[in-house]
């Protein structure tokens, strides 16, 4: 009986379902347990001479800036130990339970507010209590703000209440110490009575639906993988014994598990079909080549609908891209010749991986993020990753391997006219990004290019379509493959030097951000090429020189400022000292949970620039070997194609794996995932990566080149395809298929 | 064509897609006040008024070009609006006002957090501590004070159950924000001259607030379009769900086939 219903697959599929509900659902429960509320409270505190009001009487310049200087004192003096004590005192708590601190900040630089590495730990410490206060004095007004946190709003109100009081006490015995009368000391007064109330009364909810959905998601990831592993096993087992029996057997008689026609890297499943894109109606290619020219050309973090009026920031791309995701999901349920098909490669792995560990990561931290107050921002951030993987999922289910060359083209071309404008950016100080977004889309709020500001060392910031010039220098670096590729490839002289001027338009652009990234990115992409296509990139080697050319006369003055601020000499610049103090400063934040991180997306107590040490502070070490692992399956994904040197996936490789090579320079000198062009575009890459090595079982039904058919990415169009017939099978010749 | 298919398999289920915009009217219609029968304009809206004030000193100062205490008369300015809140300042609007001291509730400009405190480990604290403080605030009228930074001139904006009442409210505020500005002498009373004029800026701006139950054709439309989509999509998951539940343990097609 038990054997029977384990035979059934609905019944282990049920079962599997229903033990992933069970655990996922015990997973919440367990995660919501305790008291999660945190509540807070405000009250206002005045300060006043003894005797007469400043309102009622007046008081000039010097006494108001006496008064206010006064009342920064007390702010101080409130969350120095004696006071904090009687606070503690006045309210019932224990002192051991309640934190004080008073914070104000006036025009100070980053290294200065940002705090070091003794200030950190002891914040850290301080955000334990369950207690806590925070004073900010009003620097222009003899005023200040408390506010205060509590498990509970009687307890919060109650917290705020007794800070006034204690301070009274606090002066009135200094007074009686010193011998002074306390008549003549400032009047100290609060204004109204505390108000509080819950702050994060949908907290519970939160995290035993991210709790359910991540534990729901991960046990269901194992089980599949579990089946797959058995499912493995059995059918090793199965030819085993039937090599056994039949010996001798035919070789490659079975090609287990894979469309028949194709090869390790699906070689021979090449055959374009007749309604590949752009000739075809299939809707989601379509969409999909709108997102991209979202992605490439319009700076879509920069702009918002509805303004502040909304309680979420609608960005442009969380307007386009959830029409996308719904399409998809329907069109994946609706079923279909042109259905979605989903394929699952190593580079699945290390996207999903990543984001279900940043996932993970919130869900062991919930406790402690809700006690701060930082799930909100975690969660925001983990639904910005998860847009990411949707994208990918979406190229990788709805692109066919017949499309990816004519995609790569596509984003090329978008590249090549983002290099563009980035340098038209550059020379005239004018952004046409943000413009045509202005005049083209009404109703929309759009953010302003400072195309003629500099920032500190006095660089211009050139953005172009993205946010920042460092964001801008990100995108160009995947592009810039496609283009060197294309050039390595090209047997004719048109398509070379299209492709060498796309390169060159592409480096122009990067080093136009006026960023030493913008000279180290595409660095990074030549070297990576240089490991997998040596002798080509020798024989391009006086190439190199016309490029350099051709870049000194597109962005006249940005290759030269760059290399210059490469040299040692000019090295001790602010944003590299800013670096240098962040690597110790961050320690305690570090040690905090070493192994996994204070969960995605909730550091904010410093701006970093580095993704590695994001990484590392909110997902521990195994979130920062999550991260590199994603670049580093797409290396290894890649690899095998462009060892087998099947020219398309090859290609496909080539592009994705320089793309993820030069991702991870650069990683190193922003932080990569806080700004979502970069991510988009480096998971599309790796979409089409993997459509080019995983066949899905339909795209496999096709293979050669029918006579006519462009093949080649340098090669021009020449005529729309024919239908294939379903049983040929031939393979194509290795030349045809070059780039 | 993936749209085709998506529409096919709605067009095969009309019973469901008809269920649907039954559904889909009836919130509409919830949606938009229509339903159940009466409700529109069941519930009043109340009033809201709004004034503005200008903090001058005893002397003008568009009169003189140095009137005394003009260096300090923003920040007395902003100190007024804080002393407004005060319990025995409320109690006085609210016996102007004609209206019970509990049913007021009178609340000044809240200390702005500092902005670069998002970056410090309190994180949104101050933000959400400075909005609960604001939402805590349970009266059916309301006093808010917002001084104006930057120039000696104050907002004040009311809510109460009728424009009228709201009307009279701003009218206290105003009454009251000058009784508070008469210097009080050394034995505790009150001296004839105020220290600060307050002149209200033009008349009280006062205005009906739409009751929550009026008719919205706008919001009721919406809402019955995002139900029949949600319905539509539910209905086309739940197909392909059970089109592979039904697949599951099916031998697979073979390679030929």
């Amino acid at each position: 009986m038990k054997s029977q219903l384990l035979n059934s697959a609905r019944a282990r599929c049920a079962l599997g379902l229903a033990l992933c509900f069970l655990v996922a659902t015990v997973a919440a429960v367990a995660n919501v347990r305790g008291n999660l509320a945190v509540s807070g409270a405000s009250a206002l505190v005045t300060v006043d001479f003894p005797r007469a009001s400043v309102v009622q009487n007046g008081a000039n310049q010097e006494q108001m800036q006496s008064l206010t200087a006064r009342t920064l004192l007390l702010g101080e003096l409130m969350s120095t130990p004696p006071v904090a004590d009687r606070i503690a005192q006045h309210d019932g708590l224990a002192p051991a339970s309640l934190s004080v601190t008073t914070s104000y900040i006036q025009n100070i630089p980053e290294q200065m507010f940002g705090p070091d590495l003794e200030v950190r730990g002891i914040q850290i410490i301080k955000l334990r209590a369950p207690y806590q206060i925070d004073i900010q004095p009003d620097p222009n007004v003899p005023r200040l703000q408390i506010y205060t946190r509590a498990p509970s709003p009687v307890a919060a109100v109650a917290l705020a209440d007794a800070a006034v009081p204690a301070l009274q006490d606090y002066l009135g015995a200094l007074a009686i110490t010193a011998k002074r009368d306390p008549a003549s000391q400032v009047r100290v007064s609060q204004v109204g009575p505390a108000l509080g109330a819950v702050l994060n009364s949908h907290a519970k909810y939160e995290i035993g639906a991210l709790t359910f959905a991540i534990v729901f998601g991960l046990c269901g990831a194992l089980l599949l993988g579990a089946a797959r592993l058995r499912a493995g096993w059995r059918m090793a087992a199965r030819d085993r014994r039937r090599a056994a029996v039949d010996r001798p057997a035919p070789p490659a008689a079975e090609p287990r598990r894979r469309a028949p026609t194709a090869g390790r890297h699906g070689s021979g499943a090449w055959r374009p079909q007749a309604d590949d894109w752009p000739h075809t109606t299939r809707v989601l290619p379509w969409m999909i080549a709108a997102f991209m020219v979202v992605l490439w050309l319009v700076p879509f973090d920069s702009i918002q609908l509805g303004g502040a009026s909304l309680p979420v920031q609608l960005k442009f791309d969380r307007i386009v891209l959830p029409v996308i995701v719904v399409v998809w999901i329907l069109a994946l349920a609706a079923g279909g010749r042109a259905a979605p098909r989903l394929r699952f490669t190593w580079v699945h792995a290390g996207v999903v991986g990543f984001a279900a560990l940043a996932g993970l990561t919130l869900v062991v931290n919930a406790h402690y993020l809700t006690s701060t107050l930082q799930l909100d921002r975690g969660v925001k951030q983990l639904t910005l990753l998860g847009a990411y993987v949707f994208f990918f999922l979406v190229v990788t289910s709805s692109v066919r391997r017949s499309e990816v060359p004519v995609f790569l083209r596509f984003i090329l071309g978008l590249a090549v006219i983002a290099a563009l404008g980035t340098i038209i950016e550059y020379r005239f100080q004018y952004n046409i990004f943000y413009d045509l977004a202005h005049r083209l889309l009404p109703g929309f709020q759009v953010g302003t290019a400072a195309s003629s500001s500099v920032d500190n060392l006095g660089r211009r910031l050139v953005e172009g379509p993205a946010e920042h010039p460092l964001e801008a220098v990100g995108m160009f670096t995947m592009a810039l493959p496609i283009a060197l590729v294309g050039l390595i490839d090209a047997r004719r002289w048109r398509p070379r030097i299209g492709y060498g001027l796309a390169a060159a338009l592409l480096l122009a652009a990067a080093v136009s951000t006026e960023r030493k990234s913008g000279l180290l990115g595409p660095l990074a992409v030549v070297l990576t090429l240089a490991v997998v296509k040596r002798r080509e990139m020798v024989r391009l080697l006086p190439l190199a020189v016309v490029l350099v050319v051709f870049v000194k006369v597109l962005a006249p003055g940005a290759l030269t400022g760059v290399t210059s601020q490469l040299r040692p000499s000019n090295l001790a610049v602010s944003t590299v000292d800013e670096r240098v103090v962040r690597y110790d400063a961050v320690r305690p934040d570090v040690w905090l949970h070493l192994a996994i991180g204070q969960g995605y997306g909730i550091y904010s107590v410093r701006v970093l620039d580095n993704e590695f040490l994001d990484r590392l502070i909110e997902g521990g070490v195994i979130g920062l070997s999550a991260y590199v692992l994603i670049f580093l399956s797409v290396v290894f994904v890649a690899a095998g194609p462009i060892r087998g040197r099947e020219p398309v996936a090859a290609t496909a490789g080539i592009v994705a794996a320089s793309g993820a090579v030069g991702t991870l320079v650069l990683s190193a000198t922003f932080d990569w995932l806080a700004f979502p062009h970069g991510p988009y575009i480096l998971f599309s890459l790796a979409g089409l990566l993997a459509v080019a090595v995983k066949p899905a079982r339909r795209d496999g039904q096709h293979a050669g080149p029918p006579a006519g058919q462009r093949t080649r990415l340098s090669e021009p169009p020449r005529k729309r395809p024919a239908p294939a017939p379903r049983t040929q099978l031939e393979p194509a010749p290795e030349e045809a298929w070059s780039f | 064509m993936e749209l085709l298919s998506i529409a096919d398999v709605v067009r095969r289920r009309r019973i469901l897609l008809a269920v649907g915009v039954v559904l889909a009217v009836v919130v509409g219609a919830m949606a938009a006040g229509l339903l159940p029968p009466g409700s529109a304009g069941a519930a009043s809206g109340g009033g809201q008024a709004l004034a503005q004030v200008v903090v001058d000193t005893r002397v003008p100062l568009l009169a003189t070009t140095a009137p005394g205490g003009d260096a300090t008369i923003v920040q007395r300015s902003v100190l007024l609006a804080d002393l407004m809140q005060t319990t025995p300042m409320t109690a006085t609007i609210a016996q102007r006002a004609g209206i019970p001291a509990a049913d007021l509730g009178v609340v000044g400009p809240v200390l702005p957090p500092e902005v670069q405190f998002s970056l410090v480990p309190d994180g949104q604290f101050p933000q959400l501590a400075a909005a609960a403080a604001l939402t805590a605030l349970h009266t059916p009228e309301a006093v808010q004070l917002v001084p104006n930074l930057n120039v000696p001139v104050m907002a004040i904006a009311t809510n109460a159950p009728t424009v009228r009442a709201a009307v009279a409210l701003a009218q206290a505020t105003i009454a009251t924000l000058k009784s508070a500005t008469v210097p009080t002498s050394t034995d505790g009373k009150a001296a004839s001259k105020p220290a600060l004029n307050i002149e209200p800026l033009g008349n009280i701006s006062s205005a009906a607030v739409p009751a929550s139950g009026s008719v919205h054709l706008t919001r009721g439309v919406a809402a019955a379009l995002a139900l029949l989509a949600a319905w539509c999509s539910g209905v086309v998951i739940a197909a392909g769900l059970a089109r592979r539940w039904r697949q599951v343990g099916r031998p697979a097609p073979s390679a030929a086939g």
